[in-house]
């Protein structure tokens, strides 16, 4: 066989151009020296597989005689008999690239008069040079890796301290939370014990205060329409009293907290405008779109405004802006608006999840509960404070009042009504029931932190509760890993999605629902996650419209095992086709 | 705390979400005008066939062509009748043409001569003039005779101008009697010839001066062509008993999201119609560019009042031409077959040029790639994936506040690194140059045309100032030369900052499209140089202005570097200066289908170098429907990718494997047949032969074929039948002619004249290679086609039942118009009685030679039967070589088993052949 082929060669010289002399120079050679050639484009480790007479396609497919291989024709449809030529389209072409890192390339890539391989090897019919930077490449590539080791063990003594830290508190935060439990149940009881009472003592008041508006309103019976009204005022009021629940005051005592009020009174007050503006816009562009549906023309628009209009729909810009080209800040805007209202579901459902009842109620009972707050003295407020800086702190000043209260549970009240006791009673269930609410949110704020995932070893534990920050042109991007990320552009604010896990071996970060683009899906955001000695966020980018992605450092990437493999690759022991760095 | 209103919130919410999803694939309907909208329309639709309005008088021969005079016999206003003029004019290849006009009065300085197009006819055509000797008058006809069996007859009374062979009426104008030529006049008092439509008013100071006729095809099946619509190949009825349609609309507008299935007007215009029946193919062909609407007129549509003629009536079609001004120039083309049709046609329009042949290749494109990194970091994913590609494509968002022939600076610092990284890898940019001009007294494009003159003008003689994406535009008067040279020369590499020799050029929204004139375009009252109005050269705008691009950047290179420009309008003659795509499809399934057609239909019309954006422009294609969709465009003469600002990526690796898979087989089978693609080009070249084909166009007897349009021809010997549904696994395929046909993934064969039920699975479409034929291949996919230069090649034969089969290759620099003097390799391979030879077609080079070391590695043979030797011998040389059972494709999954001739290693430029038996 081997000799028909040196055969053919030569006759086929004979018809060729000098242009293919040294293709065929390479050919003849291959012919008389087949160990050396043959073996082009393998690994060391794999000329073992190519050193039978009868050598298998890797797929099984067929056998091949060696002489038939690297003989730049294409018996294997996998490429196992053409790893040095690019007769296969699915070949690999191995370079040894002596001094830097072995590599294997596609076959494509063999004689395709651009150097792949630093060392040349690719590259071998003449048609180019290629010289061989193995030597430099080796060089930047050890200081690189050398570089990336150093960042790797730093980053590792980090994250051992991460994830022991992790241990310790996650037990820690555990058993305070089973201690917060069982506070929870006996403050319940107390609760309970108050409400009873105080319930008994506003009955009986009640019933004084209509005996009195009897009383007043037989001696008074020509009264004015003025006093009348007043009177019936009353009754409303107290009849809303009465008919509270303990679900409608444990609402009233968490809207009391003061930092929950701030809130309320920031958000909600800002919101109803929000939703106002919304409403205006939605108005207008269904307006909008109306008079387009219905085909009685833009009459109303400017020739300006029917142009952006038009333009509008390829670029879902808000054509009626001043602005040039970029129409799409406005758009962001109302799009950010109108998920404000759910941000504040998605971004403190512990705290919302009381609220979420309040839908159905309605404002007359709001003004009531407004109406009762006026009398309250502000002392609980402050001291609610403490929740947030002491766990325990309150907890010992309340139960000497408890005490008491304990008595006045167990004395039986009579009637008339003492005053003072009363309004004791009350100030004192209303106490309670504000320490329970917060030991409350307390819990299930440990709660929520302890169902997290915090990785396989807690090595993301220090994560919770922090947020990083990168500024890039016009936009600061925030993100705070197990909540939500923002993108930040002056006093805007766009979501960029809430925590949505970890993905992919936990190699992303997801953030998922964010503000919803028009014509486009909700923003998210996938944050590619590499080891660093810091946690930094080092780059955002938005391949696709409102699709994110970024890249987050963290020494909780920084693991043992990718550390041998730098190593590894460093003393030259391992390929890595794709080289990350 | 306003809570009651957050469930009116929500709903609100749903509601805009609902307008949202609406908008997203809604077509304005509203927005263009329908025929009733249209008053020439309107009026023409109305008009009763009739036969007592014109007569023809004073025919006479000057000059070798007919000339005659038409008298309207009646007028509506009872003015004075006065007639027009009749040209007849013949070429060789029996190609008719007829011009009516307006007689020119030359003491009436005032009255305008009607638009005539120019730029579009060929120079060459002159040439080809034939005069004609005699005329033979008989009582109310001439007739004169262009061949022993085909006679010209113009009827004087009633006026009928017709086509017959020695039987009978091939075509006819006229034939029903609906022509109708509105002469212009002094506007009268009382006079109104204000059209509204919408918020728009067209002052439409020179009047009424529509056309319309009818003309007939005798004897025809079906009628093709007038493209551009989104609908079937063979034109349906739009106007007859129980038919409500709009008539098909030549009227290039830029459509937001249009819908299959419409006969309305898309983005480009050719007023070229065929017929076709297994008897004779024909054509005809009406130079006007002018908004005109067809009604393909069903059997019956006159009504029952009239009387018809004796004429076959159930063999013909009657179409209704209509126009809203210009002059009738027409022509008529005989065939007999459909491909003497491409011929005919395009030796008056022009022949396809020649790409460079990269962009036969694949082209990777997204509004938009947004920075200098992203671009790298594509192309990088392309080398990391495997799968070539050779155009990288920078859309609208690239520019300097979408001032075109700027790069912006923050994004693309370096424009011209950033070329050249690309071309050390053999891959070209293309960048985005629109015709709006940015109205920016700091742009230097704007102040040119500003202080020259450059710009349309509008109905008040100011420069007209539209909106478009750069926000207030004007648009450069293409209709002049001097505005034509000086558009050519920003392309320069002086004044196009930041451009390199591998940058090429996209025209989009060249309609033009204007987001606030009347139907997103431009108002028809608007003046072009020498007082034309817009709405006499609407249709051709965006060719003049593609051709303008295209001078531009031969000039840049010293005429010596073919062109690539593609453009998104085009007219009549586009094929002799680029490609066009057709425009901003959708991510759907039935947008997969109508492509088809859609292709078809523009390669049928002269326009070849087609294509539609693969995956769709506006939506979001699942994995399987953008798999589906890279496997057929695979066979678009133009195979470009691209997508919408808001969808997401979908290069071709972003699905995960099995889609990467397929998707790069895909990519690497148009690879591998760039050889064949690339001589299908010069084919058309030669020849105006489409490289995608309806069936019927290669077998022109089989009626079975004549309305398929889901499976068509590559060449003459590739069938490629799409699949269009979701979770398809079997289709049927109809496989013309009597010979066999190979499927190429398993390498079966099949005879042809029936459907056969193929399984199909998601790894590729059906293809099917026709027996007696040889196709070349190069089975070594690279980065990008520039890689492929030296490889070898492989040859697949399929033989037909006579155990022969033959096919040629074109290969040239792929770059430079040396071709033209010579420079170029064809070849013909003829397989019969085991042998295979190749030879040299028109040996003729005189002029420059063109050399390839590019061998033959590889034959495959199909349909070669046993027993056979295990050898071959090439001559000369008397060389043995092997013959073994192989792999019909080098494709995993694919291992049909043929028969395979090992390393024939023969030149592909030389004369050799190889004996098999």
């Amino acid at each position: 066989m081997q000799h028909r082929d040196f055969r053919i060669m030569g006759v086929v010289a004979c018809f060729l151009q000098v242009s293919l002399g040294v293709t065929l120079l390479f050919l003849t050679l291959a012919a008389s020296t087949p160990v050396s050639t043959n073996f082009r484009g393998i690994s060391l480790q794999d000329q073992a597989y190519f050193s039978t007479q009868i050598i298998k396609c890797r797929d099984g497919s067929k056998s091949f005689s060696l002489e038939r291989l690297n003989d730049d024709f294409c018996d294997c449809v996998d490429g196992t008999d053409e790893p040095g030529t690019s007769a296969c389209p699915n070949g690999k072409f191995f370079c040894k690239n002596q001094g830097y890192t072995p590599m294997e390339i596609f076959s494509s890539r063999v004689n395709d008069g651009i150097c792949d391989c630093c060392d040349g090897s690719d590259e071998y019919d003449g048609k180019i040079t290629c010289s061989n930077t193995c030597a430099k490449a080796g060089k930047v590539l050890r200081e690189r890796l050398e570089k990336k080791i150093s960042i790797f063990k730093a980053g590792l003594e980090i994250r051992k301290r991460d994830v022991e830290h992790a241990k310790v508190t996650i037990a820690k935060e555990k058993s305070e939370l089973s201690v917060l439990k069982q506070e929870e149940k006996k403050l319940k009881d107390q609760v309970q014990g108050l409400k009873v009472k105080k319930e008994a003592i506003e009955k009986a008041e009640q019933e004084e205060k209509l005996q009195r508006e009897k009383e007043e309103k037989a001696r008074k019976e020509s009264e004015t329409d003025d006093a009348s009204e007043q009177a019936s005022k009353v009754e409303a009021e107290s009849e809303v009293a009465v008919s509270e629940d303990i679900t409608r005051e444990v609402q009233e005592a968490e809207t009391e907290s003061a930092e929950q009020s701030e809130i309320e009174d920031g958000t909600h007050s800002d919101l109803s405008k929000e939703e106002v503006g919304h409403l205006g816009h939605s108005e207008t562009e269904s307006a909008e779109q109306s008079e387009i549906e219905d085909g009685s023309s833009h009459s109303d628009l400017s020739k300006e405004e029917l142009g952006r209009l038009v333009a509008s729909r390829w670029t879902g810009e808000n054509p009626n802006i001043d602005q040039e080209v970029e129409g799409a800040d406005e758009e962001e805007h109302s799009g950010h608006d109108r998920s404000t209202y759910d941000d504040r579901d998605n971004e403190h459902p512990d705290e919302a999840s009381g609220e979420d009842e309040d839908d159905d109620d309605d404002d007359e009972r709001e003004d009531a509960d407004d109406h009762n707050e006026e009398d309250e003295d502000s002392n609980t407020v402050d001291s609610t404070d403490d929740v947030f800086t002491d766990d325990f702190h309150w907890w010992g000043r309340l139960k000497h009042k408890l005490k008491s209260i304990s008595d006045a549970i167990a004395r039986p009240f009579k009637s008339p009504v003492d005053t003072s006791e009363a309004d004791a009673v009350r100030k004192l269930f209303k106490e309670a029931t504000s320490k329970l609410n917060d030991l409350q949110a307390k819990i299930s704020e440990l709660e929520k932190k302890l169902e997290q995932d915090f990785g396989k070893g807690g090595e993301f534990f220090s994560l919770y509760g922090q947020c990083y920050e990168l500024q890039m042109n016009k936009y600061t991007y925030k993100i705070c890993p197990f909540k939500n990320a923002v993108q930040m552009e002056g006093r805007s604010t766009t979501s960029l999605g809430m925590w949505d896990g970890f993905k992919d071996d936990y190699k992303y970060m997801h953030f998922a629902r964010g503000d919803r683009c028009w014509n486009g899906p909700d923003r998210s955001l996938r944050v590619k996650l590499r080891c660093g000695a810091k946690i930094e966020l080092r780059d955002v980018d938005e391949p696709s419209r409102c699709e994110y992605v970024a890249e987050l450092s963290t020494p909780a990437l920084c693991l043992q095992e990718r550390l041998i493999v730098l190593e590894q690759r460093l003393h030259g022991q391992v390929e890595d086709r794709h080289d990350e760095l | 705390m306003p809570l009651s209103t957050a469930p009116c919130l929500a709903l609100l919410y749903i509601f805009a979400l609902t307008l949202v999803a609406r908008s997203v694939y809604s077509w304005r309907r509203e927005e263009f005008r329908d025929c009733n909208q249209t008053p020439f329309c309107k009026q023409a639709r109305a008009a009763k066939p009739t036969h007592d309005k014109y007569e023809v008088f004073e025919v006479a021969l000057i000059n070798g062509d007919l000339h005659a005079k038409i008298l309207p016999l009646s007028t509506e206003n009872g003015e004075p009748s006065t007639p027009l003029s009749l040209e007849l004019l013949f070429y060789s290849d029996q190609i008719i043409r007829l011009k009516i006009n307006e007689l020119h009065d030359p003491s009436d300085e005032s009255k305008r001569n009607r638009f005539e197009v120019p730029n579009v006819i060929e120079n060459t055509l002159h040439g080809k003039r034939l005069r004609i000797r005699s005329v033979e008058k008989r009582e109310k006809m001439s007739i004169v005779s262009l061949a022993s069996d085909l006679e010209i007859v113009l009827q004087h009374k009633p006026f009928e101008i017709y086509v017959r062979d020695d039987k009978d009426r091939i075509l006819s104008f006229n034939n029903k009697g609906l022509f109708y030529f509105e002469q212009r006049r002094q506007k009268g008092e009382g006079d109104d010839w204000t059209e509204r439509f919408r918020t728009h008013t067209d002052s439409r100071p020179r009047g009424p001066q529509s056309i319309s006729f009818d003309v007939t095809f005798h004897g025809a099946d079906h009628v093709y062509g007038i493209p551009e619509h989104a609908t079937s190949l063979a034109l349906k009825y739009t106007r007859g008993p129980e038919i409500t349609s709009e008539p098909y609309r030549l009227f290039n507008l830029d459509v937001f999201e249009y819908i299959e299935e419409s006969p309305f007007g898309l983005y480009g215009s050719i007023p070229f119609m065929l017929s076709h029946s297994a008897a004779r193919s024909t054509g005809f062909f009406w130079l006007n560019s002018a908004e005109m609407l067809i009604d393909v007129l069903a059997p019956g549509w006159e009504g029952d009042d009239v009387n018809r003629r004796e004429v076959h009536e159930s063999d013909n079609i009657d179409t209704q031409w209509m126009s809203e001004s210009g002059i009738v120039d027409v022509f008529f083309f005989v065939g007999p077959k459909p491909k003497d049709l491409l011929r005919q046609y395009t030796s008056v329009t022009g022949l396809p040029n020649m790409p460079q042949h990269f962009a036969t290749a694949y082209h990777q494109s997204r509004w938009n790639y947004k920075d200098e990194a992203d671009v790298l970091k594509v192309d990088g994913a392309f080398d990391e994936n495997d799968i070539p590609y050779d155009v990288l494509w920078l859309d609208i968002d690239h520019t300097e506040g979408r001032r075109y022939f700027t790069f912006d600076k923050s994004l693309f610092p370096n424009p011209k690194e950033m070329q050249q990284k690309l071309a050390n890898k053999g891959r070209h940019m293309v960048t985005i140059v629109d015709p709006h001009i940015k109205r920016d007294d700091g742009f230097f494009v704007h102040k040119e045309a500003t202080s020259k003159g450059y710009y349309v003008k509008d109905a008040h003689g100011r420069d007209f100032d539209g909106w478009c994406w750069p926000g207030s535009s004007s648009y450069p008067d293409m209709l002049n030369p001097e505005v034509q040279k000086w558009w050519a020369e920003k392309f320069s590499f002086n004044n196009y900052v930041g451009s390199t020799p591998s940058l090429y050029i996209w025209n989009d929204m060249n309609e033009p499209s204007v987001f606030n004139g009347p139907e997103v375009s431009m108002p028809r009252d608007s003046v072009h140089h020498g007082d034309v109005e817009h709405r006499d050269v609407h249709n051709v705008y965006g060719y003049f202005f593609h051709m303008a691009t295209a001078d531009g950047l031969l000039q840049r290179s010293g005429g010596k570097d073919r062109p690539f420009v593609l453009s998104r309008a085009f007219f009549a003659g586009s094929q002799k200066v680029g490609a066009v795509w057709t425009g901003d499809n959708t991510a759907e399934w039935d947008h997969l289908q109508v492509s088809v057609p859609m292709v078809l239909s523009l390669g049928i019309t002269g326009l070849s170098f087609v294509g539609a954006d693969v995956g769709g422009f506006f939506g979001n294609p699942d994995p399987e429907l953008l798999t589906r969709w890279y496997q057929l465009a695979a066979y678009y003469p133009f195979f470009r990718a691209h997508a919408h600002l808001d969808t997401k990526r979908r290069e071709p690796w972003l699905f995960g494997e099995p889609y990467t898979s397929y998707i790069r087989d895909a990519i690497r089978e148009r690879y591998a047949l760039l050889p064949y693609f690339y001589t299908l080009f010069r084919e058309a070249n030669l020849t105006g032969v489409p490289i995608m084909r309806p069936l019927w166009m290669e077998f022109p007897d089989e009626e079975m074929t004549f309305a398929m349009d889901k499976e068509w021809m590559v060449g003459n010997s590739l069938l490629i039948h799409g699949v269009y549904a979701e979770g398809s696994t079997s289709e049927s395929v109809y496989l013309p002619g009597q010979g066999l046909w190979y499927e190429l993934k398993t390498g079966n064969s099949f005879p042809g004249g029936d459907y056969i039920k193929v399984p199909v699975s998601m790894s590729a479409i059906p293809m099917f290679q026709r027996g007696g034929t040889i196709i070349p291949r190069r089975e070594r996919p690279r980065r990008s086609s520039s890689q492929m230069v030296d490889d070898p090649y492989t040859l697949v034969i399929a033989l037909n039942n006579a155990h022969e089969a033959e096919g040629e290759i074109y290969i040239d620099d792929g770059k430079t118009f040396n071709f033209a003097e010579g420079a170029y390799i064809h070849r013909k391979f003829t397989f019969s009685q085991g042998s295979l030879k190749s030879s040299g077609i028109n040996g003729q080079r005189n002029g420059k030679v063109f050399t390839s070391s590019s061998l033959i590695e590889r034959i495959v043979i199909l349909g070669l039967e046993l027993p056979i030797t295990s050898h071959a011998t090439v001559e000369p040389g008397n060389r043995r070589i092997e013959l073994e059972v192989g792999s019909l494709l080098l494709r995993p999954g694919m291992q049909s088993n043929a028969y395979i001739l090992r390393k024939p290693n023969v030149l592909i430029s030389e004369d050799w052949s190889i004996k098999v038996l």
